[in-house]
């Protein structure tokens, strides 16, 4: 957790901001605005880490009430995804919406597949 | 004609000590010239002989292995709050004022088909305003409609608003008299930093805005039910929770213009949960679609809800309510996952550090046909959500080091995180929940929030 912290710590004195912190048994990944993506190079280069910057990426958004508790609503969702050929860089849910970050070019072909399952589902 | 709602929760109806005092504040209110309409929940809270738990288990321990029918279930547990407006109602007229009281369904309250969580989709206030114009005090059923499938259809089917239901009565009745406030009478002071018994010093907050009220709810505290908040929010009704039992003046939930700032609101905590991370540093690269997608595809087809998802490309983990916990295990421990590229290789998911009996004779059953990979899956089975609240505020650069650099120092474990525009979320052992949550209170100095 420490070297996590010497990274957050970094980019927090960048001044950028960051969103949907994730944790991996390895390191961590979270989102930043494209606009700080070149700056996120000259921020964790010196922390020595293996890290990837990944750009032009969108996030396609999926609200429900409770999504949470609506049974196997997110697996499905995710599985649609995977399941579709669309490498979900980034994931995230919360108690009224999930989401998935995909490139940019796929995520319009995401929001028309989660469209039609949430439709099935109905 | 200025109507008030007031709903009061199982506590403040429990003896009759107690809905003396609540219908004090009912005829306070009527002194002060509003003309007040009153929810009421079931009497009591678990445990109690008319607590709606207690109705669903004079069913249930009938025969335990045989599920109430849901329509049957509404019928009975609606019960627990037609006794207690009747008997609130009967307690206003023996001190000297006319009360009447409501199923659901008199009050006007329409609900969709959704027995057991039924969500409200239109109030016919008629018969409530003639029983205030009678002057008279309605007393409604709270957590109840009907639904009405054909429109002239006599009766209607009875139907219950799920958990919390009663708050969306309170608001959802506020909504359609146009009531000038609804206040939510409960046996705490009002919105609190964080759950007393995590931080005995947590003050009452005296304003909140619905958005954070609503995020604080769906996060785990139990002051008033996230529909409730998103009602008054939606009809622009103002929002009061108070203490049936004390004159603290509560807590007043607003709209964002009227109450904006960036700020810290609370800590919430919410738990019960299992967490699993798969491992997938042991199969083959070009198989980790396929493996991710066979694990969430298995989770969707048996209903399982999914909490603090993550993905990396050698790792995959969610959480999964505890209740849901073994009906996990029994269909991903042992789990075979054959892949199909013409390779004699097969994947068994394993859940925990060690084999169990099912994965060792899956493995050695198929070690004959192939390959067979395992798919180690940490378990970590007791956790629970902490989450902090916050106005405009989580946005700001250092707050996830804030957050995570409070829970190092007081060596909290983070298993995982996730956040949104209102709040920011950890996943901890169930063991430090109180730790984390006052850990938090602390480093974000929420003691002096007023």
């Amino acid at each position: 957790m420490a070297e996590r912290l010497n990274i957050l710590d970094r980019v927090s004195k960048a001044g950028i901001s960051i969103d949907f912190l994730k944790l991996t048994p390895s390191g961590m990944s979270f989102l930043v605005p494209e606009t700080q993506g070149e700056i996120m190079d000259k921020v964790l280069e010196p922390c020595g880490d293996h890290f990837t910057v990944r750009q032009e990426r969108s996030i396609v958004l999926v609200y429900a009430v409770n999504i949470r508790d609506e049974e196997g609503l997110i697996a499905g969702i995710v599985h649609t995804a995977i399941t579709n050929g669309i490498r979900v860089d980034h994931i995230g849910d919360m108690h009224d919406r999930m989401l998935m970050v995909v490139k940019r070019h796929e995520a319009d072909s995401l929001a028309k597949l989660v469209r039609e399952t949430l439709m099935e589902a109905e | 004609m200025r109507i008030k709602v007031m709903k009061f929760g199982g506590t403040s109806v429990a003896t009759p000590e107690a809905r003396l005092t609540s219908a004090m504040r009912v005829i306070s209110a009527k002194e002060q010239g509003y003309s007040p309409v009153v929810v009421v929940s079931a009497i009591g809270r678990k445990g109690a002989p008319y607590a709606t738990d207690t109705l669903i288990n004079v069913l249930r321990e009938i025969d335990p292995s045989v599920e109430p029918d849901p329509r049957e279930l509404d019928l009975m547990i609606a019960c627990g709050e037609i006794m207690s407006a009747v008997i609130f109602a009967h307690t206003l007229k023996t001190l000297g004022h006319s009360a009447q009281a409501f199923r659901g369904g008199q009050a006007g309250i329409r609900t969709d088909g959704v027995y057991g969580n039924a969500r409200i989709v239109g109030i016919n206030p008629v018969s409530l305003f003639q029983s205030i114009e009678h002057g008279k005090i309605p007393v409604v059923c709270g957590f109840q409609g009907v639904f009405v499938q054909t429109e002239g259809a006599p009766g209607g089917e009875l139907t219950t608003l799920g958990r919390g239901g009663s708050d969306t009565t309170g608001a959802a009745i506020g909504a359609a008299l146009n009531a000038e406030a609804v206040e939510i009478f409960t046996d705490v002071d009002g919105v609190k930093t964080a759950d007393p018994d995590a931080v005995k010093e947590a003050p009452t907050l005296r304003k909140v805005t619905y958005d954070e009220v609503a995020e604080i709810a769906h996060l785990g505290a139990k002051v008033v039910h996230p529909r409730a908040a998103e009602i008054a929010m939606n009809y622009g009704i103002p929002l009061w929770v108070k203490n049936t039992f004390s004159d603290d003046e509560g807590t007043e939930i607003v709209t964002r213009e009227n109450f904006p700032g960036r700020r810290v609101t609370g800590v919430t905590h919410t738990g019960k949960l299992v967490y699993l991370q798969f491992d997938l540093n042991g199969a083959i690269e070009s198989d980790r679609v396929m493996l991710e997608s066979r694990i969430y595809e298995t989770m969707a087809k048996y209903g399982i809800n999914l909490f603090m998802l993550n993905l990396s490309p050698s790792s995959t983990g969610f959480a999964v309510p505890r209740s849901q916990y073994p009906t996990v295990e029994g269909i991903l421990d042992g789990l075979v996952i054959p892949v199909s590229d013409g390779y004699k290789r097969v994947y068994v998911v394993q859940i925990g550090a060690k084999a169990s009996r099912v994965v060792e004779t899956q493995a050695n059953l198929l070690s004959s046909l192939g390959e067979v990979r395992k798919i180690p899956a940490l378990l970590t089975e007791g956790c629970s959500m902490v989450s902090l609240v916050g106005h405009e505020y989580l946005q700001q650069p250092g707050v996830f080091l804030n957050v995570l650099t409070a829970m190092m120092d007081g060596q909290v474990t983070v298993l995982q995180t996730s956040d949104s525009d209102f709040s920011l979320s950890l996943l901890v052992p169930e063991a430090d929940t109180n730790r984390a949550v006052k850990l938090l209170h602390d480093r974000f100095h929420l003691a002096e929030v007023r």
